[in-house]
């Protein structure tokens, strides 16, 4: 019993020391901003996309649990880098006939993308500069928005690179916090 | 008149005992104002426009708590948006010293809250 304890002692001791990767008290660069401002920011963007296969002359949408790495840029720069939101792949009734799992329902992944530092790490009053110059900054009026590419992960755990050629002019209006870029189907070669 | 004296001579001593040094600070951020500048426990400016540099502030203090060795503390602020942050070097301000310190963009600088 002693013994027990002693073990149980050390798998509580080492469990105690693991360290998280989740912190609540990890921040990103945009997390450290503040703002006073009492009028209403534009702060993102909000894009859906859904991407597809053809079967034949049929649409199959691809299931997967979220779409990674979606290359955003606004006029021509770079607005960041996103995942979707996670979905439930349990509720698609899917078929494996290809290196996705498809499903004749529309899936839907949904991107809500604010501003994003290219840089981890801020090193220099410079970069910060740019930071808080481009941080919830989007004055009202047209912009054209570029999803560059994404990749989404095949059965066999590969990763598949898509490049989709969206590009679309979208409005920012004064005092809206967001702005929807729309719902991109995007056909992927099945191969 | 002994009392007088002791006084004076106190005043003196106490007079004596203390030394000044000086400091400067340049903004050389782009679009980015720099304000609630600090050194250690020293308020330095309260707002400093890009390209501007403050008048010199003359900071008092015993000689032996000469030199002061400080990061410059200060908020970043540009469109409304505000950050803390503090420079990574440290600066040396020894007494009968003016010390000009330029924060510009490629000044390296720490956000303690990622740090």
């Amino acid at each position: 019993m002693r013994k027990l304890s002693f073990v149980f002692m050390i798998v509580l001791f080492i469990v105690g020391c693991k360290k998280e990767d989740y912190s609540p008290y990890s921040y990103s660069n945009e997390s450290t901003i503040y703002s006073d401002s009492k009028t209403t920011q534009f702060r993102e963007f909000v894009i859906i996309i859904e991407p597809y296969i053809m079967l034949g002359n049929e649409k199959k949408y691809i299931v997967t649990d979220t779409i990674k790495n979606i290359n955003i840029k606004i006029s021509n720069k770079l607005w960041g880098i996103y995942n979707s939101f996670g979905i439930d792949t349990s509720i698609f009734i899917k078929e494996k006939t290809t290196n996705f799992y498809l499903t004749n329902t529309i899936t839907k992944y949904s991107i809500i993308a604010p501003y994003k530092t290219s840089n981890d790490t801020l090193k220099t009053a410079g970069e910060y500069s740019d930071l808080l110059n481009n941080y919830l900054t989007l004055e009202p009026g047209n912009y054209i928005c570029q999803i560059e590419s994404f990749v989404i992960k095949q059965i066999d755990g590969t990763i598949k690179k898509i490049k989709p050629f969206i590009v679309v002019p979208v409005e920012v209006k004064e005092n809206t916090r967001s702005a929807l870029v729309g719902e991109f189907e995007v056909q992927i070669n099945n191969n | 008149m002994k009392t007088l004296t002791i006084l004076i001579v106190s005043c003196f001593l106490l007079t004596s005992c203390m030394e000044e040094g000086k400091i400067k600070i340049q903004n050389k951020v782009h679009n980015t104002k720099l304000e609630n500048i600090s050194f250690g426990d020293v308020s330095v400016y309260y707002s400093l426009l890009p390209g501007e540099t403050s008048t010199e502030v003359t900071v008092s203090d015993y000689k032996e708590s000469f030199p002061k060795i400080n990061q410059l503390e200060f908020y970043m602020v540009s469109n409304g948006n505000k950050v803390y942050l503090k420079t990574k070097n440290k600066y040396i301000l020894d007494y009968g010293e003016t010390l000009l310190i330029t924060i510009s963009d490629t000044t390296e600088v720490i956000n303690p809250l990622i740090e």
